[in-house]
C-alpha cells in the first residue's frame, strides 16, 4: 500500500511536470552581405609613341616614360581585397586592319597617378598581378600602371599607320 | 490462508503498483516522445530545432534574408501586411531579400499559446557588426491555414512584444499558423562607410508556450 501511495505520489509529481515543459522552439537565420565598394577609373591611355620601321619600344612601369610615350594608368578604390586581371581583346597585339603587331604587356601598382612616371615596385605580366589588399573596410587606392615592350623588327614589312588594341582591366572582389 | 492471504495482498498492491505505474507513465511518456520525436529530420530544411507540445509543434521554414547591401543605405524588409487572403509563398534562396518564415503546426483554436521570439541587435561577422530592429507591426505576420493555403484568420504583429495566439472558432481542429518575421537593417540610418564587407549574420529563436 505504501508502494502504491509512492507510485501516485510520483505520477502527481510527474503530471505538472510534464504541463510545464509544454514549451516549443525554433530557430533560423538572419543575413545581410554587406557589399565592398570598387571602383575602376581610366585615366590614361597606353601609348608607345611612333617607332620607326624596324625598330622597337619599351614602357617600362617601374621607370618613366619616353618622349611622347604614356603609361595605361586605372585608377582603382577598393575597402576589401580586390584580384586585378587585365585582358586584351587582340590576345596581345596592336592592329590596324588585318595587320598586328606583337606586343607584350606589362603590370605594377604604384601610389602616383601620373601618366609619364611609372613609379610601381615591380613590373609583371599584366595576367600575373597579386591581389591588392587592404584592412576589411578601411579605403585604399591604387594605381595600376601598364607598359610592356615591343620587340625591335616588329613591325618590319608592316603598314605605315596607328596600331591599337583594347585593354579591359576587371576588379573583383576577393572575399 | 495466510500465505494466501499475503498472495492477494500483494496481488492488490501489485495492481495499484501497476496502476500507478500507468498514470506515471501516462504523465511521463508524452515528454519522453516528443523529445525523441521532436529532434528529427524536421531540423533538416533550413537547420532549425523542432520541438513538439502536446501535439503542437514549432519548425523554421526559412532565413530572414536581406541580400547584399551597398555602405550607405538601407533595407527595410516589411513583413506580408494582412489583409492576404492567401498564405505568401515560401520559397528560393538566400540570395534575394526574404522574410523568416516559422511554422507552428496542430494549433488549436480552443487553446491559447505565447509566441515570444529572440532577436538580435546586431548581425555580426567577427567583431563587425550592423545593428538590425524588429519594432514594429509591419514586421511581423500571421497566417492560420487547415488543409489548403487560404488564411482563415491572419494578423500582423510586432515581434519585440509577445504575442498571443488565440484563435477564435473556427472550422476543424489542428491549425498551422505560418508566422513571418521581416526587419531593417541597420536600425536606424544607413550602413555606415566603415563597415567592413562581408556576410553578417545572426540567429532568431521563436518560442511557442501553451498557457
Amino acid at each position: 500500500m505504501r508502494r502504491t501511495v509512492w507510485a501516485l505520489g510520483l505520477a502527481a509529481l510527474a503530471l505538472p511536470v510534464a504541463l510545464r515543459a509544454q514549451t516549443a522552439t525554433a530557430s533560423v537565420n538572419a543575413s545581410v552581405t554587406i557589399a565592398p565598394t570598387i571602383s575602376a577609373t581610366t585615366t590614361s591611355d597606353l601609348n608607345f609613341g611612333t617607332i620607326p620601321y624596324g625598330g622597337g619600344a619599351t614602357l617600362n612601369v617601374t621607370g618613366n616614360a619616353g618622349n611622347g610615350q604614356t603609361f595605361g594608368v586605372v585608377k582603382i578604390d577598393y575597402n576589401a581585397n580586390v584580384s586585378v586581371a587585365v585582358a586584351s581583346a587582340n590576345g596581345d597585339n596592336l592592329k590596324n586592319g588585318t595587320n598586328s603587331i606583337a606586343v607584350t604587356y606589362a603590370c605594377g601598382y604604384s601610389t602616383n597617378s601620373d601618366n609619364t612616371t611609372g613609379g610601381a615596385s615591380s613590373s609583371v605580366a599584366c595576367n600575373a598581378l597579386p591581389n591588392l589588399t587592404t584592412t576589411a573596410g578601411t579605403a585604399a587606392t591604387s594605381y595600376l600602371k601598364i607598359g610592356g615592350s615591343i620587340a625591335s623588327g616588329a613591325n618590319t614589312q608592316k603598314p605605315f599607320g596607328t596600331y591599337t588594341d583594347v585593354l579591359t582591366v576587371t576588379v573583383s572582389y576577393v572575399p | 490462508m495466510g500465505r494466501g492471504r499475503r498472495r492477494r495482498s500483494e496481488g492488490a498492491a501489485g495492481a495499484w503498483r501497476r496502476a500507478g505505474l500507468a498514470v506515471s507513465l501516462v504523465a511521463v511518456i508524452p515528454n519522453v516522445a516528443a523529445v525523441q520525436t521532436g529532434f528529427g529530420p524536421r531540423t533538416a530544411q533550413v537547420g532549425a530545432a523542432v520541438t513538439l507540445i502536446g501535439g503542437a509543434a514549432a519548425q523554421g521554414l526559412h532565413d530572414l534574408c536581406f541580400g547584399t547591401l551597398p555602405r550607405g543605405q538601407a533595407r527595410d524588409l516589411p513583413a506580408p501586411q494582412a489583409p492576404q487572403g492567401t498564405r505568401p509563398t515560401v520559397s528560393g534562396t538566400c540570395l534575394q531579400p526574404h522574410w523568416a518564415v516559422f511554422l507552428l503546426r496542430n494549433i488549436r483554436d480552443n487553446r491559447r499559446y505565447r509566441v515570444t521570439f529572440s532577436l538580435p541587435s546586431a548581425l555580426t561577422n567577427g567583431a563587425n557588426s550592423v545593428s538590425i530592429s524588429f519594432g514594429g507591426t509591419q514586421y511581423g505576420y500571421t497566417c492560420v491555414v487547415r488543409n489548403s493555403t487560404t488564411c482563415l484568420f491572419e494578423t500582423n504583429f510586432n515581434p519585440t512584444v509577445t504575442y498571443l495566439i488565440d484563435l477564435p472558432n473556427l472550422p476543424g481542429q489542428g491549425f498551422d499558423v505560418y508566422v513571418f518575421l521581416g526587419g531593417r537593417v541597420p536600425a536606424t540610418g544607413t550602413i555606415p562607410s566603415t563597415t567592413p564587407p562581408g556576410l553578417y549574420t545572426g540567429t532568431i529563436t521563436l518560442t511557442l508556450q501553451r498557457i
